[in-house]
């Protein structure tokens, strides 16, 4: 299905029929569960491949298969929080279940806190870099000195609040 | 050539239109026009779901999907803007939902080839598939090129999605070598699309 030359009517009949089946969906509660388990699913992918660790490792350390592990991992299952444990620990990292009002923002992972990292390189001098980093930084981002990198070299991270 | 750059937020009931707040992978896809910034008043507009639909090809082909593969299409792209805010590597989050379907070549204004993988967003066993295409030199970068079904009987994805995929992003090359590309005004126009090449 190519629309592209689909009428302006049309195109605007299918943007309605989007939205309307989208609000519809978000009133299910099935899928609204669907999606958050998808949304745990996806951070524990995430929180595995920054582990470095293989599906293979993690699935052998938490003691199960790696088709099970695959399955939760894609969203297919629905986690119980033991599970959820065992896959952590196996990940090395803890979970908290954080309860808040639908308004208010949601608790972000340590993917989402970082924003627009930049790495200066070479200042001429160490006193310097204060000032050109409140040049640049309205909203006082911590200053991060990274252990791998040289004496003159800093690495700059500025954290955001979601929108 | 006019981009939409896709995040979360776009599914909100309503919303002002930004570009996204992480440093991770920036979706983008084409749009058939422009959207305005501030409305008459000078106010910046207050977007609904059905505003940007019409304009924006991915979104509106998925209003026409059958009810359960439309919550599947949503599902995947949900799916996508989370692990596009890791900057991790496609297929080291999404697994077995991200495949290669092909490499195609495509000849720019200037006449220089380049080669790039078509990589498939969906579950093999499922029906909905989005097509793209990943650029992690500098920047990461996806072009989301278009979503299909794939029929039920059919082990491969059609040629007609890869050609489709292939046109996309050859329009889009060439209108970065033209300078003639930019993000939608409401998320920054060219200035903000030029932070991204």
């Amino acid at each position: 299905m190519n629309s592209s030359k689909w009428s302006e009517v049309q195109k605007v009949a299918a943007g309605k029929r989007f939205a309307s089946r989208l609000t519809q969906s978000y009133q299910d509660p099935a899928f609204r569960a669907t999606l958050r388990r998808d949304k745990v699913a996806v951070d524990l992918s995430i929180a595995l491949a920054e582990s470095g660790q293989t599906r293979q490792a993690v699935a052998d350390k938490a003691g199960i298969k790696i088709s099970q592990l695959s399955r939760q991992l894609a969203g297919d299952t629905n986690l119980t929080l033991d599970s959820l444990g065992k896959i952590c620990e196996a990940i090395g990292c803890e979970f908290d279940v954080v309860l808040r009002q639908p308004h208010e923002k949601p608790a972000l992972q340590s993917w989402q806190r970082t924003l627009n990292r930049i790495t200066i390189v070479r200042m001429a001098h160490e006193s310097d870099d204060a000032k050109v980093f409140q040049a640049m930084w309205v909203n006082k981002p911590t200053v991060v000195k990274n252990p791998k990198m040289a004496s003159n070299e800093y690495e700059f991270t500025s954290r955001y609040e979601a929108a | 050539m006019f981009l939409l750059e896709l995040h979360h937020g776009l599914l909100a009931e309503s919303f002002e239109l930004q570009t996204a707040q992480h440093s991770g992978w920036r979706l983008v896809t084409p749009c058939d026009g422009d959207l305005p910034e501030y409305d008459k008043q000078g106010g910046k507009v207050l977007y609904k779901l059905g505003d940007i639909a019409p304009i924006c090809p991915i979104l509106r082909e998925a209003g026409d999907l059958h009810a359960p593969k439309y919550e599947e299409f949503i599902r995947l792209l949900m799916k996508m803007f989370s692990t596009a805010q890791s900057g991790q590597n496609w297929p080291d989050v999404m697994y077995d939902q991200v495949h290669e379907v092909g490499r195609v070549n495509v000849r720019g204004i200037s006449g220089k080839i380049e080669n790039y993988v078509i990589i498939q967003f969906g579950k093999k066993k499922n029906l909905i598939r989005v097509l793209a295409f990943i650029s992690a030199f500098g920047r990461k970068r996806a072009f989301i090129s278009h979503v299909f079904e794939k029929p039920a009987n059919s082990k491969t994805t059609p040629k007609k999605e890869i050609v489709r995929a292939q046109n996309n992003l050859q329009e889009y090359l060439n209108a970065i070598e033209a300078k003639n590309i930019q993000l939608i005004s409401a998320q920054g126009g060219k200035n903000e699309f030029l932070k991204m090449v």
